[in-house]
């Protein structure tokens, strides 16, 4: 069927020629059986899918759907595997998201992962083994500390970083990267001069503002989600 | 969870008009969620809410709840973008978030709430607990009173003329603040300069760091203020005479004191440069 | 709702129940035949009880639900990064010799869905099953309403040619 007609005849079942197309194909209907008996195969299409029933799936998927919402994880199925493999940071999105904010509302109030009586360098937890940064113990019992948190969040959002535009992306990542860069230079800054007061002091708001941004990026995602 | 009342005003975005007004009396905050495009909010003094889209009425919802009249972009899945204007009560509370829309809110007399990421944040008066967050586009500021907070990740700061506790925060872009009357400023730049003209009060505690960028505080001839100063490979310049009183922890800190030594002052730069000016930049 | 919101799993099963049937068959329909359905449909109740706390009542909770779902589904062909070729005619004739050799789907309508190409398959299940506009179906998928008339004609072209044996 090759006339000019046939890739319209779905418009014309939905109503949507204009009015002097639509006659003029009407027109043509009333000589041509081929297209006469098209349209009213259309039409029978449309009818058959606004037709169609709904039924639910074989199994009963209730059982998996309520392990993924309760308590810990909130993972895509696909991923289970992966976070299995690293249970440390194995926290919900809104139960990260409550330790970035705890933990930023935590700095505004004071420098809160400084012990002033400790005199030697600790090794840090965040990157393992660094010398300089002073890392007391979490402020309350089971309260995530900063790598953690930050380890966290990172693995959330490359998970899902899918579901955000690539112009949100990579204005995060151009962000993340500046504070990044600047944590480096603090930290080696700290090493040749491990005791001064203002660069840990001044690495600590820097990681502070990290953990800021991880948490907006992760609710920016839980909203896109 | 308050049961949801469904005002005549839907009635009235059914008729298809771009133009909607309803009452406003007996409510207290306005609250706007939006996906695309710019929202605008002005104030008038009468009690009635007028909005106005250059999509037509079925992209807006409308409801309301207790004291919050809530409008949400329909159809958000669909990208639409939706411009946005609204004309309100001035003692309404404000509270718009968008993505990709920016916003300009003027004339408001209560709290402001104003979250984008892609876009602008413009504010022109409030009064009260005013947050502001843009993750790109910026966020400024004039003629407001109250605890102001303000973010932005990738764009600049701007404040002028705000009474009241200041925190302010961004990574790439500077943080300018002048005609400031607040007895409570810390202000944090990663990559940009921080700029603070303002009143030094005897009892206030003014903190200005920045990574990268330099730091310029304008302060009164006859100022009284503790000030602490840090670099890591900075500078540091003033037009006060200073002696310097004490070296804290190693490093290119120190301290010293302007009068009497009442309001304290933090002035960090890791690498860039710290200068103190006498007098004001207006 | 209100119990749902506030985090009551129970309550949000009466929710799962009151929808599934629903959700599973967009599901179904919508996606290709070799994604899974079930754990789409899994994702889709997972995504609307992460984000409960954002219905804010302005519609139905099925409407918000079903817009949710559709949004949800469709970014399933986005992150498998199937490329969908609009223009290619030749698709179509192998898929239309494919669907008539194969006479378990000659008869059965609903199971012919799956097979049909994506671009057109999602604009007919929008369209034709679920009742959206063009327009909607083109800001939905990126592209022109123009298009979305044209794969529409396409899908029931290739499904009206299995029907009619």
């Amino acid at each position: 069927m090759g006339d000019r007609w046939s890739s319209r005849l779905s418009e014309y079942v939905d109503d949507e020629l204009e009015t002097s197309e639509r006659l003029e194909l009407e027109r043509h209907l009333a000589e041509c059986e081929p297209c006469r008996r098209a349209v009213a195969e259309l039409t029978d299409v449309m009818h058959r899918a606004r037709a169609l029933e709904d039924h639910a799936p074989a199994r009963d998927l209730w059982p998996d759907i309520h392990d993924r919402i309760r308590g810990d994880m909130v993972v895509p199925l696909a991923s289970r595997r992966a976070v299995r493999e690293t249970r440390r940071f194995a926290l919900s999105m809104p139960q990260l998201a409550a330790a970035g904010v705890a933990l930023v509302m935590a700095g505004a109030a004071g420098m809160w992962w400084l012990s002033p009586e400790r005199a030697a360098p600790v090794s840090s937890t965040i990157d393992g083994g660094e010398p300089g940064f002073v890392a007391p113990a979490a402020a309350t019992v089971g309260e995530p500390d900063v790598s953690t948190v930050i380890a966290g969040l990172q693995q959330v959002l490359s998970e899902h970083r899918g579901q955000l535009d690539s112009a949100t992306v990579r204005v995060l990542e151009e962000n993340l990267a500046t504070i990044d860069r600047a944590i480096d230079e603090a930290r080696a800054a700290l090493r040749t001069d491990p005791a001064n007061r203002y660069l840990n002091a001044h690495l600590a708001a820097t990681l502070r503002m990290k953990v800021h941004l991880l948490n907006r990026a992760a609710m920016l995602v839980s909203a896109a989600g | 969870m308050s049961a949801l009342l469904t005002v005549s005003a839907m009635t009235l975005l059914a008729t298809g008009a771009a133009d909607t007004t309803f009452t406003a009396a007996g409510a207290s905050r306005m609250v706007v969620n939006t996906q695309r495009g710019n929202v605008e909010v002005r104030t008038w003094d009468r009690d009635v809410i007028s909005v106005s889209t250059d999509a037509g009425a079925e992209a807006l919802g409308v409801s309301r709840s207790g004291q919050t009249i809530r409008l949400t972009q329909r159809h958000d899945f669909f990208s639409k973008s939706l411009n946005i204007r609204i004309t309100m009560p001035a003692r309404l509370a404000i509270d718009v978030e968008g993505v990709f829309s920016s916003i300009d809110i003027a004339g408001v007399r209560s709290d402001v709430n104003a979250e984008t990421v892609h876009g602008a944040v413009t504010l022109s008066g409030g009064s009260g607990a005013i947050n502001l967050h843009s993750v790109q586009g910026g966020v400024r500021v004039a003629g407001t009173s109250g605890n102001l907070r303000l973010y932005s990740t990738n764009g600049t700061i701007e404040v002028d003329g705000h009474d009241g506790p200041l925190t302010a925060e961004t990574v790439n872009g500077a943080i300018t603040m002048k005609r400031i009357a607040s007895r409570s400023v810390e202000v944090t730049a990663v990559n940009g300069a921080v700029h603070y003209d303002g009143t030094v009060a005897m009892d206030g505690r003014y903190v200005l760091r920045s990574h990268n960028g330099g730091i310029v505080l304008y302060l009164p001839r006859a100022v009284s203020a503790t000030v602490s100063v840090a670099t890591f490979s900075g500078g540091f310049e003033s037009d006060f005479p200073v002696t310097l009183r004490e070296v804290l922890g190693g490093g290119r800190n120190f301290q010293f004191t302007l009068g009497d030594g009442a309001a304290r002052i933090e002035l960090e730069s890791f690498a860039g440069q710290i200068r103190l000016r006498q007098g004001s930049n207006d | 709702m209100a119990l749902a919101a506030a985090g009551d799993a129970q309550a949000f099963e009466r929710l799962y129940r009151a929808h599934l049937s629903r959700v599973y068959s967009l599901a179904r329909r919508l996606l290709g035949p070799d994604d899974d359905a079930d754990e789409a449909t899994q994702d889709v109740f997972v995504r609307a009880w992460e984000k409960l706390g954002s219905f804010r009542g302005e519609s139905a909770f099925g409407t918000w639900l079903h817009r949710l779902a559709v949004n949800a589904l469709l970014g399933r062909r986005a992150s498998r990064k199937r490329r969908q070729r609009w223009e290619e005619p030749g698709v179509d004739a192998e898929l239309a010799r494919g669907v008539v050799e194969r006479p378990e789907l000659r008869l059965d309508f609903a199971r012919a869905i799956p097979h049909l190409p994506d671009g057109a398959r999602e604009v007919f299940v929008l369209h034709d099953v679920e009742g959206y506009k063009h327009r909607e179906i083109a800001e939905l998928l990126g592209v022109t309403p123009g298009t979305s008339k044209a794969q529409l004609h396409r899908a029931r072209s290739i499904l009206r040619r299995h029907l009619t044996r």
